[in-house]
C-alpha cells in the first residue's frame, strides 16, 4: 500500500515537472507572438529596424527626454540590469522610443541617452510614424498642456510606462509595468539568452 | 482550564513588552531633510527631478510650497500619478503638506521638486543647491548630489 502510494507521488511529480515551462514575469503574451515592426532614425541619425536585432534580447520602452522621474528611472535600471548580466551585456540591447518628436530629435536624445548608457538605442519618428508603432505596442502616450499661471513646464506627456520584452527570435514575449524588480526582468532575460546561443 | 487563560495573559504580557515604543514626545523641532538627490538630465534649458525625504519635527504640520536654485530657471512641485498604468505628472501649485510629527517622501514615479529650464546639464557625479520654501518653516538650502539611483 505505502508502496503504491510513493509510486503515485514519483509519478505525478515527474508529470508536474514536464508540464512547467519556464514562466515569465510581468504580463507574458501567450503565446509569443512576433514583435511589431519599429523603425525610424537611431541617435546617428542612421536608419533603425527592430529586425536587426535578431539574436539578441531587446528592452523596448517608449518616452521622451522632458520626462523627469519615470523615464530616468527605467533608463538608469535597464543600465543597472546590463551591468548586472557582465559578459551576456553585449547581447542585452535597450531601445528607447521617442514618443514626443515635438521637443525630442535625435541629437537629443543622443545627448540624453549617453547620460545613461551610450549603448542603448534611440529611436525618433515623425508623429505620423510614430502613431502606428504606438497603436501596436498599446502605448498610450498625450500631451497634456498646463495652465500657464500653474507652471512653467508648457506641457508634459502622459504616457504608459511598459518595458517590453523581445526575444532573439523576434517575438514580444512579455511586458513589464514601471519599475518592475530587476531581478525579474534579468531572470526573463538570462533565459531566451541561454535559450538561443 | 485556569492555568491555559494564566499563559495567555503571559502570552499577551510578553507581546505588550515587545511593542516598539511609541514615537519620541518631543523630537527636535522643525523640518530635517535627507536622502536628498537630483537625477542626471543632459539637456541644458530641459528638466530634472529631484527627490528626498522631509520630516517634520514640529508640533504642527507645515507645507512644501516651492524653492529655487541656481541649477535651473524655475522650480516647482510636482506630482507623478499612476492611473491605470499611464502616468501623469501634474503641477501642484499649493505643495505638500508635511504633518507634525510626520514624513514628507518625495520619490521617483511619484511627488517631486521639478526643475525647468535647468541652466546647465546635470550630470552625475555633481552637486546641486536648492533653496526650498516651507510655509511656517521659511527658506532652506540643501546641497544634493546627481545620481541614478536613490540607493547608490
Ligand atoms: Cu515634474
Amino acid at each position: 500500500m505505502k508502496i503504491k502510494m510513493l509510486f503515485l507521488l514519483v509519478l505525478i511529480t515527474l508529470a508536474l515537472g514536464a508540464c512547467a515551462g519556464y514562466q515569465f514575469h510581468g504580463i507574458p503574451y501567450e503565446p509569443p507572438q512576433a514583435a511589431p515592426p519599429i523603425t525610424g532614425l537611431d541617435q546617428n541619425g542612421a536608419p533603425f529596424s527592430l529586425d536587426a536585432l535578431q539574436g539578441n534580447v531587446a528592452l523596448v520602452f517608449f518616452g521622451y527626454s522632458s520626462c523627469p522621474d519615470i523615464c530616468p528611472t527605467t533608463l538608469a535600471e535597464m543600465r543597472q540590469l546590463r551591468s548586472q548580466i557582465k559578459d551576456k551585456a553585449d547581447r542585452v540591447k535597450v531601445v528607447y522610443v521617442t514618443v514626443d518628436p515635438e521637443r525630442d530629435t535625435p541629437e537629443r536624445l543622443k545627448e540624453y541617452l549617453a547620460a545613461f548608457d551610450p549603448t542603448f538605442t534611440g529611436v525618433f519618428n515623425n508623429s505620423i510614424d510614430l502613431e502606428p508603432i504606438k497603436q501596436a505596442y498599446g502605448v498610450v502616450a498625450e500631451k497634456v498642456y498646463y495652465d500657464a499661471k500653474d507652471t512653467a513646464a508648457g506641457y508634459s506627456v502622459d504616457h504608459t510606462a511598459r518595458t517590453y520584452l523581445i526575444g532573439p527570435r523576434g517575438r514580444l514575449v512579455t511586458s513589464y509595468p514601471y519599475q518592475s524588480p530587476i531581478e525579474n526582468i534579468q531572470k526573463d532575460v538570462e533565459y531566451l539568452l541561454s535559450e538561443v546561443k | 482550564m485556569k492555568a491555559w487563560i494564566i499563559v495567555a495573559l503571559a502570552l499577551l504580557l510578553a507581546a505588550a513588552g515587545c511593542a516598539p515604543l511609541p514615537a519620541a514626545t518631543s523630537p527636535a523641532a522643525g523640518i530635517t531633510i535627507e536622502g536628498a538627490f537630483a537625477r542626471p538630465s543632459p539637456t541644458e534649458g530641459g528638466t530634472g527631478g529631484m527627490f528626498m525625504t522631509i520630516a517634520n519635527g514640529a508640533g504642527v504640520a507645515d507645507r512644501l510650497t516651492g524653492g529655487s536654485s541656481p541649477a535651473a530657471q524655475t522650480v516647482e512641485i510636482h506630482e507623478t500619478i499612476d492611473d491605470n498604468g499611464v502616468m501623469k505628472m501634474r503641477p501642484v501649485p499649493g505643495g505638500f503638506e508635511i504633518p507634525a510629527g510626520g514624513k514628507l517622501e518625495l520619490k521617483p514615479g511619484g511627488k517631486h521638486v521639478m526643475l525647468i529650464g535647468l541652466t546647465a546639464p546635470l550630470a552625475e557625479g555633481q552637486e546641486i543647491e536648492i533653496t526650498l520654501n516651507f510655509e511656517k518653516a521659511g527658506p532652506i538650502t540643501i546641497k544634493a548630489p546627481v545620481k541614478m539611483m536613490a540607493m547608490q
